[in-house]
């Protein structure tokens, strides 16, 4: 492995002057640097052929109101080569703006107009710093800890007298003749929740798109920072709602992290079993929806009787369809239940049988291969300079999946192959998932067979209440119990960043701990997020009925672009 | 001449193996819908006819037994559904006055059960649960205890 480490030394040496601080944290680098220099730093990291964090993971604010300088910028970088990740943070004051990265990473211009909306923070060059998930005349920046969370600590909300209109962005002078501005959504069927487009049409081709969301956004990073770390964890269940229990991990993982605690081996590997049933769950419903929004009705059915089975499985396992919550801070709310290896194992058994089914009616079926090939295609270079994740990225020929380059959960005691497209286009990235599908049940398949026995929950007493049965015998038992059930958990200070490949993507938690039983900062980084902001790039030139192939393609959630 | 002839013939072979190719494979597809006709249904028909739900089910709230009113329910709960007001009895005993789940806002994750120490609230198996006015949704004490399910 690199040595993480090399990365902070070479920008210290570079950049003597603009570093400020180096530390690290449970195994993470993070930079502090001056807030003028970011640009050239950026600059550096992402073409130093040694270094080269040519992927850009997150930008996120935090607020700091009793500091001078109240906010702190917090850059994700990820380099492909060195498969590591680095954390650059600047602070930045009220009236101070900072300039954008979008020249280094396009994947910049949406988490930094998320920072403007959220916080309020100005980012100098940026081409487009409008709101995105509130709307434009929105007043004030929600995820400032001044702002109020609840509907009665507000002050009446007027709506401005003229609200901005959405179309003011693509100005009458250069609309010729031909051109014609179409709004797609945010109720149409085929964009799989509400995300509206604003299309400008010549013709049918398609020659600008605007993708606009927040039409969902609820706060769940504000709300989780007035909630316990164990209460978060109802939260995350509704951001991708199609596959909970990833979310629930990847929540899990990254408090554990904070924490410092290690999950018995027995728990890791039910919690593997479960993401992979989910992970064919979402695929499943992913391919329903994507067929049935070119045509062909009948895949629609066969994927949901067989998503049926599945969450079946998952219903026995955690006693919920949708919403799970059933991962705990440290392992497990229960063990599995009798017989369930028995329902996993005749559906594995069948498995193979059923995509084959989905596969005789698309795979070379000319409807679909002429909606389908070489439409919405978006090669490797501009992939990962979108920062886009999963198996949008694969389709495009770039082997990266977390779960082989930063194991977590023991998935380096399974074998299983990452599958990558080669044209970048809807079609491939319908095959990438179809593998997928196969490839995770290989993995439950190793999973199930080589389930260790023992705790499901770690012995830590911070975290783990104990045992029901002691609760009721001993009194210091109970008195735990109150204390864990009551209080929650409360990690020392400090900060992590922790994600893991879901169905869609990577899907990472940011958690800063100020030593509380709450998250200060509460931060998600989620897929679809990045890959509905390179949309516009992947339609650009196709038709308008290509919208619904692409949009179906990456395989978005409006839960959680919008959170 | 000759030549313009033979690629006219060659395209024209390979677009009838491509016509060949692409209507075998729709066929191929057709042949599968078909056979689905001759299989069982899957679906159920649902008022008649109800889905069995899991042990672990986590639907509506019942009391198991006599709730001790020490509060863990409420400051657990992650959406803040649970309204306790414990009142001492003469003997010291505690026990919850006014004890209320509204439903409504409810997420169903359980958490409540998992921290009661006496095993007091847990959640059914019931999933049909509908009114016309919320209010009715809110379920007391009385309801608590009427809800729990008989084999217990
Ligand atoms: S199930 Fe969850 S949301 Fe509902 S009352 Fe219990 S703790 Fe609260
Ligand atoms: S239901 Fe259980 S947890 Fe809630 S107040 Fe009563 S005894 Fe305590």
């Amino acid at each position: 492995m690199w040595d993480t480490k090399v990365a902070p030394r070479k920008l210290k040496k570079q950049f003597p002057n603009a570093v400020l601080e180096t530390l690290s944290f449970r195994g993470e680098e993070t930079v502090q640097v001056k807030r003028e220099e970011i640009l050239p730093i950026c600059q550096y990291l992402a073409s130093d052929p040694d270094l080269s964090f040519d992927f850009l993971t997150d930008i996120c604010g935090v607020d700091y109101p009793d500091n001078e300088k109240r906010f702190e910028v917090v850059y994700h970088l990820y380099s492909m080569r060195r498969k590591t990740r680095l954390r650059l943070k600047t602070v930045v004051g009220e009236e101070e703006s900072l300039s954008t990265v979008e020249s280094v990473w396009k994947a910049a211009t949406w988490f930094e107009r998320e920072a403007y909306d959220m916080f309020g923070l100005s980012f100098d060059g940026h081409h487009d710093l409008r709101r995105l998930l509130t709307w434009d005349g929105y007043q004030g920046h929600p995820l400032r800890k001044d702002f109020p969370v609840r509907g009665e600590d507000f002050d009446r909300y007027e709506m401005p007298a003229e609200p901005l209109d959405a179309f003011s962005i693509m100005p009458e002078e250069d609309a010729d003749e031909r051109q014609m501005v179409l709004n797609m959504g945010p109720q149409h069927p085929a964009t799989h929740g509400v995300l509206r487009l604003v299309l400008k049409l010549d013709g049918e081709v398609i020659t600008d798109a605007v993708p606009y969301v927040g039409h969902l956004h609820r706060g769940v990073e504000k709300l989780a920072e007035g909630m316990s770390y164990t209460q978060a964890i109802t939260l995350t269940d509704r951001l991708d709602y199609t596959a909970g229990i990833c979310n629930n991990m990847s929540y899990c993982l990254a408090v554990e992290k904070l924490l410092d605690v290690e999950v018995p081996k027995r728990a890791q590997y039910i919690r593997v079993i479960m993401a992979e049933l989910q992970r064919i769950a979402a695929h499943l419903l992913w391919l329903a929806t994507h067929a049935l929004d070119m045509g062909a009705m009948t895949v629609l059915f066969y994927c949901f009787r067989d998503r049926e089975t599945v969450i079946d499985i998952l219903e026995d396992i955690t006693g919920a369809r949708l919403t799970p919550s059933f991962l705990r801070i440290g392992g497990l709310a229960a063990d599995l239940p009798e017989g369930i290896d028995k329902k996993i194992t005749a559906f594995l058994d069948d498995f193979p049988r059923l995509i084959k089914e989905y596969e005789t009616l698309l795979t070379k079926n000319i409807i679909w291969l002429k909606r389908t090939k070489g439409v919405g295609v978006i090669s490797p270079q501009e992939a990962i300079n979108w920062g886009l994740t999963g198996p949008v990225i694969r389709g495009s020929g770039v082997k990266w999946d977390i779960r082989k380059a930063i194991p977590y959960s023991s998935y380096d005691d399974f074998q299983f192959v990452i599958p990558t497209g080669e044209n970048g286009d809807v079609y491939d990235r319908y095959l990438v998932r179809l593998e997928e599908m196969r490839q995770s049940a290989r993995i439950v398949r190793q999973a199930l067979k080589k389930l260790p026995k023992g705790r499901i929950r770690t012995r830590d007493p911070r975290v783990t209440p104990p045992a029901k049965a002691d609760v009721e015998k001993e009194i210091h038992a109970l008195i735990r119990h109150f204390k864990v059930m009551s209080e929650g958990v409360s990690p020392p200070p400090g900060e992590v960043y922790c994600s893991i490949e879901n169905p869609k993507g990577e899907l990472g938690w940011y958690l800063v701990s100020d030593g509380t039983s709450k998250p200060y900062r509460y931060r998600v980084h989620t897929p679809s997020f990045v890959n509905v902001a390179a949309l516009p790039e992947m339609i650009k030139g196709h038709l308008v009925a290509d919208v619904v192939a692409v949009i179906g393609s990456i395989d978005i959630v409006l839960g959680e672009i919008d959170r | 001449m000759v030549i313009s002839l033979l690629t006219g013939i060659w395209w024209f072979i390979r677009g009838i193996g491509l016509l060949v190719a692409s209507v075998f494979a729709l066929l191929k597809g057709l042949r599968l819908t078909f056979t689905k006709f001759f299989s069982r249904p899957v679906t159920i028909q649902y008022p008649e006819k109800k889905r069995e739900v899991s042990p672990r089910w986590r639907g509506i709230h019942y009391f198991e037994r006599d709730c001790v009113a020490c509060g863990l329910c409420v400051a657990i709960c992650p959406s803040q559904c649970i309204r306790l007001v414990a009142v001492e009895q003469d003997d010291g005993e505690r026990y919850p006055e006014t004890y209320e789940i509204n439903t409504v806002r409810c997420i169903y994750c359980g958490m409540c059960a998992e921290a009661c120490p006496v095993n007091a609230i847990k959640l059914g198996r019931n999933y049909e649960f509908v009114d016309y006015q919320r209010e009715a949704l809110v379920l007391d004490k009385e309801r608590l205890l009427a809800n729990a399910p008989e084999e217990v």
